[in-house]
């Protein structure tokens, strides 16, 4: 395995054009363009988790930043910092997590189930996560989510 | 003569015609197949049997995974009489890639359509590439072609051992097998395996503790392969999944010797790692036929399986429609069609007119309007062919006796087929007609496939037809499926290198900028014959004034998760938990676990994000044929 270390690892998860789902991607998309120095990568990680499990053994981060958006039933574009522990080590939950990301599903959840079951997870993970307020097809986030997208962003700098 | 049911003959040259004097001859009332039992008479069949038994039970196996809404099996059981004797499948998760494509410039739908699948990381590209190349009249050179294939083989090694060990081995794991079918443990220490020389287990029991999930070393090998095989796409394309790479008439990566050379390393510790993957299938499927004969019928189903061919010559391709039959039957799987065991077809242009889509039971509005008739070399086009639909989703109340679900019915000859890796298996074996090889011989009823020396010596297998159908020879099938990609894999390496002493590196037909050049701005048709992990995968698309006017996409999951069709013939997952007894032991009911159904339904390899792949916005389309890309975004 060829081990890349950065100190940071930003990645979004994201659903193309999939409303406020598709925020995850359109962060990093936007987060890419920036000068945040050597030491950090942006990646999109909105793809089968047992592959973002493997792809963050290979760049070792110190520090996890995940940036997407999530239906949680809260008030639509509210933005949630939240540093992540406490995460499932029942075996038959991470199992749960890989099958459902093996039958193609892909979700902010998801990546830390199934990345913290297989050892991907560095002892620092941030989530910075979105409310949508609308996971209606479309080609571009909701006023709502677009206000979100930039607190999110800026969230995201704050950790850096 | 291929065709049974739809009324399509062919002329002395093979050129397919529809039969004369049969008015409307594609419609549904018209055209009928042969069916065994029809709703009707099957709902009568369970009233009776409710009148005189009380256990007949229905139950909603919902989620069959664990994300809430996305595939769900109703069924409704015969507990005392160990049977299913109703299942629906329905999908209830619905994107929009094929309506996001619309209006937009072709080289669009090679990434946008790529996201139809977060597992299938490049399949999605390839097929995409391969539409919009025939529609663009772009042949990749050989090393184009033969990088492409060498991707391709790399993308079935990540996987075959991620459903094996990942998905599907759990269910067959010390775990579960103590919880649900207790009675098999002793067994299973007791068995002795016929191949421990190849895997190294001395017991049934080894095998089941070392496929328990996160612990088991067969389920953490299974991971790490899962990787290596990543790491050989990733060499060739950058990234995996949705690589950048796959182009229309070619790909748009750098070769080396050295790139060439790495996954040569890679490849080469993979063989000793296939012969024991075919080791331990072959002995759990032996295994749990010894154990109850009634696990022949797990998942089974008639031996009913469509496939493209999967991995081109490099010398044959031409990405033309014309010439399709001639370079299909030269790909390393051989394309085409087995009914009831037995081949009938191996032409690409018999398995694409063939193929029909019907909404009946699915949340969508029938189409109608202006259509081909024929496809490009003139022969007949159903009004239900792929390049005659038009997505019109329609969401509406669940109901089992109209609509249920966002997955279609595909049918081919209107009869229910099955898509999966192990499909090539059986057209190779059938046809004999792949390359030549020093690796891989089909012999009609079998596929001997030589394993390369690794740590252990040289050594030959065989897959053979099985005589049963069911989960068990599903998984068996993909264990050797695994072997043969990579075999393919090396074939592929090796004619690199062929072309790279040759100084024949070139590996795309045009640079960007003729690339450009190449959009056509008249009405043009393409179609990409390609094959996913789970078997079946095509894209066809329209082109007209340089923007795609028509995008449909068939995976192997709407072939296998397909509903009812206009004539009451179940989709291969309701029939293959139709045809499951019921095995497990309970004393409850509260403690049915559905494990024979699960295994079932896991043995396609479902992957149900892909399934349903057209999106609505409160029941309308939300991108208009035709839009002008340049102003959508």
């Amino acid at each position: 395995m060829a081990l890349i270390r950065r100190r940071v690892v930003i990645g979004g998860v994201g659903h193309l054009y999939q409303g406020d789902l598709d925020l995850g991607r359109v962060a990093v998309e936007r987060l890419g363009r920036e000068d945040l120095g050597g030491d950090v990568v942006v990646e999109e990680f909105s793809y089968g988790a047992v592959a973002v499990a493997q792809r963050l053994q290979e760049l070792q981060p110190e520090l996890l930043i995940l940036v997407g958006a999530k239906e949680r039933g809260r008030a639509p574009g509210t933005v949630e910092r939240r540093d992540v522990h406490a995460l499932t080590d029942e075996p038959a939950a991470i199992q749960g997590a890989i099958a459902d990301a093996i039958t193609g599903y892909i979700d902010l959840d998801l990546v830390l189930d199934v990345a913290h079951g297989l050892g991907g997870l560095p002892a620092r993970v941030v989530t910075v996560e979105v409310e949508p307020a609308s996971v209606a097809p479309s080609e571009q986030l909701t006023a709502i989510g677009e206000i979100a997208l930039a607190r999110a962003i800026a969230l995201v700098r704050a950790e850096l | 003569m291929c065709f049974k049911n739809l009324p399509v003959e062919f002329d002395a040259a093979g050129r397919a015609h529809l039969r004369g004097g049969i008015p409307d001859p594609y419609s549904v009332t018209v055209t009928r197949p042969d069916v065994a039992m029809t709703d009707e008479e099957r709902e009568e069949q369970i009233k009776r049997l409710m009148a005189r038994n009380g256990h007949i039970r229905e139950l909603n196996m919902d989620p069959v995974t664990r994300v809430a809404g996305a595939l769900a099996v109703n069924v409704t059981a015969d507990l005392e009489g160990g049977r299913y004797l109703d299942a629906r499948s329905q999908a209830t998760l619905f994107r929009g890639y094929e309506v996001i494509a619309m209006g937009r410039d072709p080289r669009d739908a090679v990434f946008i359509t790529s996201r139809a699948c977060g597992v299938c990381g490049g399949v999605h590209s390839h097929a995409s590439v391969y539409a919009i190349e025939m529609a663009m009249g772009l042949a990749p050179p050989p090393m184009g072609t033969v990088i492409r294939n060498m991707g391709e083989a790399a993308e079935m090694g990540y996987d075959n051992p991620l459903h094996l060990y990942l998905l599907a081995g759990p269910d067959y794991s010390e775990a579960v097998v103590k919880a649900v079918n207790p009675e098999l443990w002793p067994k299973a220490e007791r068995w002795k395996c016929p191949n421990q020389e190849h895997h190294g287990f001395a017991t049934m029991a080894e095998i089941m503790t070392e496929l328990n999930p996160l612990t088991g070393r067969l389920y953490q090998e299974g991971l790490e392969f899962t990787r290596l095989s990543r790491e050989k796409f990733v060499l060739l394309h950058g990234k995996y999944p949705h690589p950048q790479t796959i182009v229309p008439g070619g790909v748009a990566t750098t070769v080396t010797m050295e790139t060439l050379n790495e996954y040569h390393a890679k490849i080469g510790r993979i063989f000793d790692y296939a012969q024991r993957m075919v080791g331990v299938w072959d002995d759990i499927t032996e295994f749990f036929y010894e154990a109850d004969d009634r696990y022949k019928l797990v998942g089974s189903r008639p031996m009913n399986f469509i496939d493209n061919g999967y991995w081109d010559d490099p010398y044959a391709y031409d990405a033309t429609y014309e010439n399709c039959n001639e370079w299909g039957e030269k790909r390393w799987s051989t394309p085409g069609v087995i009914i009831d065991g037995e081949l009938v077809t191996t032409r690409l242009t018999d398995t694409n007119i063939g193929m029909e889509e019907f909404v009946e039971h699915s949340y969508y509005e029938k189409w109608s309007g202006d259509r081909y008739e024929t496809d490009p070399g003139g022969q007949p086009l159903s009004p239900f062919h792929p390049w005659n639909k038009r997505t019109l989703p329609r969401p509406s109340e669940k109901s089992w006796k109209e609509r249920y679900t966002w997955a279609t019915s595909p049918r081919w000859d209107r009869k229910v087929m099955e898509a999966g890796a192990y499909a090539r298996l059986f057209l190779t074996a059938k046809a004999q007609m792949h390359p030549n090889s020093d690796f891989i011989e089909a012999t009609g009823n079998s596929i001997r496939m030589k394993i390369p020396h690794g740590f252990r010596p040289e050594n030959e297998v065989e897959w053979k037809v099985p005589e049963y159908w069911n989960a068990f020879e599903r998984n068996r099938g993909r264990a050797y499926h695994y072997l043969f990609s990579q075999l393919v894999g090396l074939e592929s390496l090796l004619e690199a290198y062929r072309l790279m002493k040759k100084g024949d590196t070139k590996v795309a037909a045009v640079d960007h900028r003729g690339l450009e050049k190449a959009i056509p701005k008249d009405e043009r048709r393409g179609v990409g014959f390609w094959g996913a992990g789970r078997g079946y995968l095509t894209h066809w698309l329209t082109l007209d004034e340089g923007k795609i006017v028509n995008y449909q996409i068939v995976t192997p999951s709407t072939i296998n998760a397909a509903p009812r069709d206009p004539w009451d013939q179940p989709g291969a997952y309701e029939e293959a938990v139709m045809n499951t007894p019921i095995i497990e032991k309970f004393s409850d009911p509260k403690e049915f676990t559905s494990v024979d159904m699960l295994r079932a339904i896991r043995s396609f390899d479902p992957c149900m994000p892909c399934t349903t792949h057209v999106h609505t916005g409160s029941g309308t389309v939300v991108r208009e044929v035709n839009t002008c890309a340049c102003g959508a975004d």
